[in-house]
This record gives structure tokens, C-alpha cells and sequence, in this order.
């Protein structure tokens, strides 16, 4: 066997036998299968549901009042709201709107969270305090006070709410990841980086933070539908997504008061709601079993 | 010889666990007898299988399969189900670890902890009975309890006992909370003494001590017990009789003195060699190359076979059978001693 | 007479102990409380001690990853705190550091290539093909080969984790080696064999070792010279055939006799130390007094020994060494050990 191949066979073998091991792991708990598959179809119908649906125009502006408060039929599968637009349509259209909100809002979230955390976790003292104290700070500021108080100020608005959710969000991150990195830094390796004479950014960036990006990554999962609902919720009071663009705590919302007569029109985008946070929250707590060493049999 | 019935006996003891990887078979058929008044250790490296096959005393498997028998005074272990597993590993057993930190519950004090155990273990009181509610249910039994638990302190040589019961295990050092856990491991009175890896976690002085005070419990209350160790000079320390375990097998089971004066299995050998003894030089050191067995394949034949530095031909076939030598009480599985056995059969 | 390698001289390092609601310094743990300490080149010193006798910090004081709160380092006769942070780096190279936890000293998202790698890239040596064939060279080295390369450490059995870690602290071309209890995690059998790689690393590579450890078997087969601590002083120092032979503290004694050895002779003379080691015993006397089997003078009450020389190459921090007076320690089986 020649010496220049050898290690890329073995690398390849172990990357098929990580991956398999993976899967394995996941049918052993095959709840966060079904959150696997629930997520997935989520995604798929937020990225491709807008091409198919039967009334496009129904969620950029036109009504259609000959047909309002239809009962769920063949023509509306979901019934028609107030003004005559198709229920299916606009929750369909709707999971791209929620979808990309939570993953913007994450984004962010993570992007000052993680960097944050570890500068805490790493740096101890005052640092550590000052960092530690700011985020206590945000914690105690509730979502929807502050996207109440930014769209009085700055108008109502995706954008607003967005960044109001974001800026309530990272600390959750920040807390994590200095919990990580505490734990981490007691670790030898980091030891022996310093001992080599790695930098502090080397060790921040090479050393500790890689190590955090599974527990990040199993804690963005569940956060998602988190995002989601607290999304849905500033929708709902009205200062989040605005009409007449579909977002299902708008939806939800529009029809609170005649869930009598037409129930449709909360029911459906209440149940997308539902079984898209569900399929996160199930495959997050997947993801942590599998992935956490500490849950780990 | 002695001509009592050994207090305990494993036969052919199996014990798989499925993973991704496949089937791990851990033991591979362990035998092993523990006599009245033995020290027997179990000595092996990481993975020899010496924890799960003392676990398997106490029918206290984490998941897997087991078969095979544990006879432990004429019952047989492994048939034994809910209460009366339970009421048997209080009566019958007692069991020490090697981190004495995280096996005393933070939360409670010395007394509380050695009260209860002796509670349950002792008087067979039922866990709802030691909550609030059932304290003063057994406000007599509690009593006598006490008493019992200073005289347990006092045993195993922690002074003033009485004031200490009502301190935490934090206030404890790591020597002390060992000493603890014996006692509370003696609660119950056991017949059999199980200590996982006693003294690892302790500094030699502690370790010396800890060793020093189960010789002489086991003696002055004619116990047995089972030291499993990776030690051979803490073997060397306390133990009358030791049983060697790799790759899931016990490979040699002798008197303490044949296996430091007459080992048989190379691998005895050669984990003796690889102790740094008094009259060593540089080069003298020999470890024994090669890596431990992995479960999910093993070797075939003798699993010791791959890293033998003595194997012979046929090694790798099927698995040596247990010879005995000298009057029986001296036993090595190793195709050197069964060859030599054939060939003295042929000549008769 | 060759300049020694590497000087420690009066070093202390004293750890803050915070209490209170405002966190304030209520006491200090001194870990290491003035230690003097020499290595030749190409030679093996190992420090002997229980857990809490401070011997991990020196190691770690030593190299400056924590500062020292007195004393001196000399390392190629600069003094280490005289030294720039760059000139601090360059001499970093010259001296490096093996843990006692293999596993937990490599980072388990880095391969093996990239583990060695690293210090190389740190120090901006060689271009990428030179450093390819360092890590090779090295990897050899330590008895693996160009196949273990692109794996993970956790793929590794412990030994071989181990032999990883030599490598990367092999990398830099050190001329000394801080070894942390480098095999008290491992397997009997696989000790050996790395106990047998570092000795023939030392004649390869003409290092010397600071050999950190509990066991005295192990310091005893491997060192050339051994340090006794406790609670953070040298108790004892001599070459390793010396202090096995002609023990002279009473604490070293007692922790000769107690090792656990593989033999069945070991028993009869065997010395138990009763308590444990404890930060408390600072300040009043000799350090070891409240623990000290022998019969002790007024002296170990009131005034801490200095360790002094007791004859050439041994020095001894005990009062009745220093003033001739018999040991008198008693042992399990009864026998009087007087030090002679």
C-alpha cells in the first residue's frame, strides 16, 4: 500500500462510519425521527408551498368578498377568511414568512451570543462580570414589551420585530456558551495550546469555540419554534408581520373573534403553528441526545 | 483444601451488549469461586471485564445479556427478581467505589445516611418509611440505629463518632468518606465485601490505610471479600487468593504466593514485567506491545493469542480449557499447560 | 562543571482563597511554597508527592502557564521573567509539557496532523510541505505511523493517545520535557512501553525531563535524581539510588514503605501514616510534624527545616537528620526504623 493514499481511505471510512453511527443513534429514539420528518416537510413547504398554492394573489393584497367565510370546500380546502381569501394559501405562504423570521432571528441571536459567551467564559474577572451583568440586563426585558416599545418608537414592522426578538434572544446563547467554555477551559488541551504558544484569539476561535457548535447548534433547533411562537405572538397584538402579508399569528389573530362561526380561519395556521414547533422542539431534544455526551448512555 | 462450600460461584458467565457496531461479547464464559474468608482479587487492565463480572454478584447489570449462573451461598443470583434481589444485596452483600465523593448524597448528613442504610439494609424498613411522613413510625428501630452507626464509625476508625454523624460529607476528607462508605457497605452486616477500585483515588498513605482497615474487617468479622484492582502491588498488599482477567476471560486463578513466585499465563508474566520493581534498570521495563482486545471481534481462540510473546500454533483456533496445577488450586487457561497435559495423556 | 538546563530558586506560588459575599481574599493556598530546583542537561528529575503537595503547579509555574508569586526561573541561564513576551515565546519552543490526561489534552475536533501541526504553524515554521514532513518525521518518531494521521484522537487507544501528545510536544524541538503523571491514566502494560519510549527519546533527541509523579515505582525505574514534596517544599532530594536506598525524611520512609510494590516482601516493614495532608499544617514548625511517625524534638514544633545538605548530592529537610538524632519510627510489624 502506498504511504500517499493510505490516509484519505481511512479518512473516508471514518466519515461514512460517523454518518452511520449518526443515523443509528437517530431510530434509537424514533420521536426525534418523527420531529426529523416533520421538519423536513415544514421546510420543504416553506421553500417551495408559495409556487403551488392555489391563490397566490390571495396573499399579497386581493379579496375576494363574494366568497367570504366559505366553509372548507373543494375549490378552499381551509375555508376563506373575512374578506374572502383562500386559509390554505396564506398558512402555506405564511411558513416561509415564520420560517425565515426564527432563522434570521437565530442568526443574529447567535452572532452575538456565541462570541460573546466565550470572550465571558475565557476571559474571566471583570470581563466575565461586565459581559455577564449586561446580559442579565436583556434577560429581564420581556419580547413583547420591547417590540411594543420599538414599534412606538420605530413603527410597526418584520424588520422591528425581528431585531426586538433577536436582541431578547442572544443572551440564551451568551449563557450557554459560557457555561461551555468554562467547563472547556479546564480541559488540558486548551492547557497545552497555551503551552505551544497559541494566542488567545487561536484559542478562542481554534480550540473553544468549535467544541460549542454542537450544544449551539442543538439549542438553535429547539429555539426555532421558540422563535416562532414568541414571532407568531408579536403578530398577533399587531406589531409584527403587517397585513396584508400572511403570517399565522396575524391569521390566528384575524379570526379570534369568529371562531363561532368560522373556525377555520384560526384553527389551520394554529395547527401549522403547532406541528412546526413540535417538529422542532422534537428534533432538537433528538439532536441533544444524540450529540451530548452527558445524555449520552 | 478446604471442604466447605465456596460462598460464591460463577459459571460460564456471558454478558453481551448490542451497539451500532454490532455485538459486544464483554464476558467470555467467566469462571470464578469465591472461598469463606477469601480476599480474592480481581486483578486486569481497562476492559479485562473485572467490574462486570463483580456487578454480576449483585445481579446489577447495566442492560446487556447475561447468562450463565452466580451461586452465592446455594441461590442462584441471577434468577432472583424485585424484593427479594433486593432484600439480598442488603443482607448479603456490601459494595465500595473508587470515588468515594460521588457516592455520598451532598445533601445529607454522615448520620442520616448511615441510619438509613442501616434502616433499610439491617431492619428491611421500606423506603417510604425513612420519608418525613414514616419517621416516627420506627422512632425505636431509629434509635438502635444510631447506635449501630456510631459503633460502625467506630469500626472503621473515624474518631468521635457520635458528634460527626451530624455533619455533612463535604466536611469529610477524601480518606474519611471511604472509611464512610464502608461502613454503610457494612450496614447490613454482608457476608461479602465488593470494593471496585478502593484506594484508587486516594494518595498512597490513605491507600495504605483504607487496604490496612478492610483486611481487618473482613477478618475480625469473617467476611469474604472481592477487591477488583488493576494493582497487582495493592493485590500484593491484602489479597489470599487473585483471579486474572483479560479480554473478558479469566485467564489464571491462584494462591496470592503462586501467582507472584509461579506465574503460568504469559500474560501474568508479562503484566508482572511491566511493574517498575526495586532492582530494575533502563531496558528491564518490558510493557506488553500490542493494544487490548476489541469486543466486537475479538481475537478467535485465546484472546490473549495476538499480543502472546510465548503463542503457539494453534493459539488462534478455539479457546484454551481451564488446566489445573498443583492440587487443584493453582488454574491457568493457556494452551502451554493443556499441551503439556496432552502429551503426558498420550504417554499413559 | 556544565551550567544547569534549567533553575528554579526560591519559587512560591500561592493561590488566592476567596470567602465572603464580596469575594474577598480570606486565606491563600500555597501550592507551591519555596522550592529550589535544578536540571542538568540530559537529565531525568522526577517530583514525587501525594495530590496536594503541589508538585502539578510547580510544572505548570515553570513553563509561566500560571505566574509565580516569588522566586526565579532560569531557563539557559535567562531569567524568564527578565524575558519580552516574544522572547517568552521563542523560549517556549525550548520547553514544553506532557499531560497526565491524554485524551483530554488533545482537542477532539482536531486530526493528528493538525494536533502536531499546530505548534509549528504558531511559530510560522517551515512552509507547508517542511511541515508536512516534520509531522511524519515526528509521528514516526513516537512509534505510529502515516496512516494514524487523518484520524481523530478519540479513534485512539490510550497509549497511543499519549504517544500523540509526546509528538506535539516533540514538534518545537524541545530541550526539555515537563512530564504531568505522563502514565498514571494508563494500562500497566502500556505504561511500560511509553516509560521505555521516553527513555529512548532522551538518548535520541538529548532531552532532559522534569518527571512529575505519585508513583514511586515509575520515578524510581525512569529518574536519574528525585524530589520528595510536601504541602509545597522538597522534603527530600537524591539521586534516585540514594533516596531508595538511604532514605532520610521521615516522609519519605513512611511512603516507601506504604507503595503498593508487586511483591509479597513488602508488608513487614510497612510505616502507615495516620491523617492527611492538609493546608493547616503551615506556619507552626516543620510542615510534616503533625503527621511525623519518628520522635519528634521541640524543634519540628517551633521552626520549619531547611533543606539542607546531609551528605553530598542529598539533601534532607528534617531536624533530627540535621542534628544526627535517630528516626525511631515503628513499623506495622513492630521493628524500630532509626534512619541508619
Amino acid at each position: 500500500m502506498s504511504i500517499e493514499i493510505a490516509p484519505a481511505q481511512t479518512a473516508t471510512v471514518q466519515q461514512e462510519h460517523n454518518l452511520g453511527r449518526i443515523v443509528y443513534r437517530f431510530r434509537q429514539t424514533p420521536l426525534s425521527l418523527v420531529g426529523l420528518a416533520m421538519v423536513v416537510f415544514i421546510v420543504l413547504v416553506g421553500i417551495f408551498g408559495p409556487f403551488f398554492v392555489p391563490f397566490p394573489e390571495d396573499t399579497t393584497g386581493n379579496t375576494r368578498m363574494e366568497a367570504r367565510l366559505s366553509e372548507p370546500d373543494d375549490t378552499y380546502f381551509w375555508g376563506t377568511d373575512e374578506v374572502g381569501r383562500d386559509v390554505f394559501s396564506r398558512t402555506v405562504v405564511a411558513t416561509r414568512t415564520s420560517l425565515l423570521i426564527a432563522v434570521i432571528v437565530l442568526v443574529i441571536a447567535i452572532a452575538i451570543g456565541v462570541p460573546l459567551g466565550a470572550i465571558s467564559g475565557f476571559m474571566g474577572g471583570y470581563v466575565d462580570e461586565a459581559i455577564m451583568r449586561i446580559t442579565d440586563i436583556f434577560l429581564t426585558v420581556p419580547a413583547l414589551v420591547l417590540a411594543m416599545a420599538m414599534a412606538t418608537a420605530l413603527g410597526s414592522g418584520m424588520v422591528n420585530a425581528m431585531i426586538a426578538i433577536s436582541l431578547v434572544w442572544w443572551p440564551g446563547f451568551a449563557r450557554l456558551t459560557r457555561g461551555q467554555v468554562l467547563a472547556l477551559r479546564e480541559q488540558d488541551f486548551i492547557e497545552s495550546a497555551r503551552a505551544v504558544g497559541a494566542s488567545s484569539p487561536r484559542i478562542i476561535f481554534r480550540h473553544v469555540l468549535p467544541n460549542v457548535l454542537s450544544p449551539v447548534l442543538i439549542k438553535a433547533s429547539t429555539d426555532m419554534g421558540f422563535a416562532i411562537l414568541v414571532a407568531a405572538g408579536l403578530g398577533f397584538i399587531g406589531v409584527g408581520v403587517q397585513p396584508p402579508r400572511p403570517e399565522w399569528g396575524v391569521m390566528i389573530s384575524e379570526g379570534r373573534n369568529m371562531l363561532r362561526e368560522a373556525w377555520w380561519i384560526s384553527v389551520f395556521p394554529g395547527a401549522a403553528m403547532f406541528i412546526t414547533v413540535l417538529g422542532f422542539n422534537l428534533l432538537g431534544d433528538g439532536l441533544r441526545d444524540i450529540f451530548d455526551p452527558r445524555m449520552r448512555q | 483444601m478446604t471442604t466447605q462450600k465456596p460462598l460464591v460461584q460463577i459459571n460460564d458467565l456471558h454478558l453481551y451488549f448490542d451497539s451500532f457496531d454490532g455485538q459486544s461479547h464483554v464476558l467470555d464464559g467467566v469462571n470464578l469461586t469465591v472461598n469463606r474468608g477469601d480476599i480474592l482479587g480481581i486483578v486486569g487492565e481497562t476492559g479485562s471485564g473485572k467490574t462486570m463480572t463483580a456487578l454480576s454478584i449483585a445481579n446489577l447489570m447495566p442492560g446487556g445479556k447475561l447468562t450463565g449462573e452466580v451461586w452465592f451461598d446455594g441461590e442462584n443470583v441471577l434468577q432472583k427478581r424485585g424484593a427479594d434481589l433486593r432484600r439480598f444485596r442488603a443482607s448479603r452483600l456490601g459494595m465500595i467505589f473508587q470515588n468515594p465523593t460521588t457516592n455520598l448524597n451532598p445533601v445529607f448528613t454522615i448520620g442520616e445516611l448511615l441510619i438509613d442504610a442501616i434502616l433499610t439494609q439491617q431492619y428491611d424498613v421500606a423506603g417510604w418509611q425513612l420519608m418525613s411522613v414514616g419517621k416516627w413510625l420506627n422512632r425505636g428501630l431509629r434509635k438502635q440505629a444510631r447506635e449501630k452507626a456510631i459503633e460502625l464509625l467506630n469500626l472503621v476508625g473515624i474518631p468521635d463518632p457520635a458528634q460527626r454523624l451530624s455533619q455533612y460529607p463535604h466536611e469529610f476528607s477524601g480518606g474519611q468518606k471511604q472509611r464512610v462508605l464502608i461502613a454503610m457497605a457494612l450496614a447490613g452486616d454482608p457476608d461479602l465485601l465488593i470494593a471496585d477500585e478502593p484506594t484508587t483515588a486516594l494518595d498512597v498513605a490513605i491507600q495504605a490505610q483504607i487496604l490496612r482497615l478492610i483486611q481487618r474487617i473482613v477478618e475480625e468479622r469473617e467476611m469474604s471479600a472481592l477487591l477488583i484492582t488493576h494493582d497487582m502491588g495493592v493485590v500484593a498488599k491484602i489479597c489470599t487468593r487473585v483471579a486474572v482477567m483479560y479480554g473478558g476471560v479469566v485467564v489464571e486463578d491462584a494462591p496470592i504466593e503462586a501467582i507472584f513466585s509461579n506465574p503460568q499465563h504469559p500474560y501474568t508474566r508479562g503484566l508482572l514485567r511491566a511493574i517498575p520493581s526495586d532492582e530494575m534498570q533502563h531496558g528491564d521495563l518490558q510493557g506488553i506491545p500490542g493494544s487490548p482486545p476489541s469486543f466486537l471481534s475479538p481475537p478467535s481462540g485465546c484472546r490473549f493469542h495476538p499480543r502472546c510473546p510465548e503463542r503457539l500454533e494453534h493459539c488462534h483456533i478455539a479457546p484454551p480449557a481451564v488446566v489445573h496445577i498443583n492440587d487443584e488450586s493453582h488454574s491457568v487457561a493457556c494452551y502451554l499447560h493443556t499441551d503439556e497435559k496432552r502429551k503426558s495423556f498420550a504417554r499413559d | 562543571m556544565t551550567d544547569p538546563l534549567l533553575e528554579v530558586r526560591g519559587l512560591k506560588k500561592y493561590f488566592p482563597v476567596r470567602g465572603g459575599p464580596l469575594r474577598r481574599v480570606v486565606a491563600y493556598n500555597k501550592a507551591v511554597d519555596g522550592i529550589d530546583l535544578s536540571i542538568m542537561p540530559g537529565e531525568i528529575v522526577g517530583l514525587a508527592g501525594e495530590s496536594g503537595s503541589g508538585k502539578t503547579t510547580v510544572g505548570r509555574t515553570i513553563l509561566l502557564l500560571t505566574k509565580p508569586t516569588e522566586g526565579k526561573v532560569i531557563f539557559e541561564g535567562r531569567d524568564l521573567a527578565s524575558l519580552n513576551a516574544r522572547e517568552l515565546n521563542r523560549t517556549r519552543e525550548r520547553m514544553q509539557i506532557v499531560f497526565q490526561n491524554p485524551f483530554s489534552a488533545l482537542n477532539p475536533r482536531m486530526t493528528v496532523r493538525t494536533l502536531i501541526e499546530e505548534p509549528l504553524l504558531i511559530h510560522k515554521m517551515g512552509n507547508a510541505k517542511e511541515r508536512d514532513q516534520r509531522v511524519r518525521e515526528l509521528i514516526a518518531l513516537v512509534g505510529l505511523n502515516d496512516e494514524h494521521l487523518n484520524r481523530y484522537p478519540h479513534e485512539f487507544s490510550g497509549g497511543q493517545q499519549q504517544r500523540i501528545g509526546i509528538a506535539r510536544a516533540l514538534a518545537l524541538n524541545p530541550k526539555l520535557l515537563i512530564l504531568d503523571e505522563p502514565t498514571s491514566a494508563l494500562d500497566v502494560s502500556v505504561q511500560a512501553t511509553i516509560l521505555n519510549l521516553l527513555l529512548d527519546l532522551r538518548e535520541k533527541l538529548d532531552l532532559s525531563y522534569l518527571f512529575i509523579s505519585h508513583d514511586l515505582g515509575v520515578l524510581r525505574y525512569i529518574c536519574d535524581r528525585i524530589g520528595v514534596m510536601y504541602l509545597g517544599r522538597i522534603v527530600e532530594m537524591a539521586s534516585t539510588q540514594e533516596l531508595f536506598e538511604k532514605p532520610q525524611h521521615p516522609y519519605t520512609i513512611s511512603l516507601l514503605s506504604a507503595a503498593p510494590r508487586p511483591t509479597l516482601q513488602q508488608n513487614r516493614h510497612e510505616i502507615i501514616l495516620q491523617g492527611e495532608i492538609s493546608q493547616s499544617a503551615i506556619g507552626q514548625g516543620c510542615r510534616f510534624s503533625p503527621r511525623c511517625p519518628a520522635t519528634q524534638i521541640d524543634t519540628c514544633k517551633t521552626d520549619e527545616p531547611s533543606l539542607d545538605e546531609w551528605r553530598e548530592g542529598h539533601r534532607v529537610a528534617c531536624h533530627l537528620t540535621h542534628q544526627n538524632l535517630p528516626l525511631n519510627i515503628v513499623t506495622v510489624s513492630g521493628e524500630i526504623y532509626t534512619g541508619e
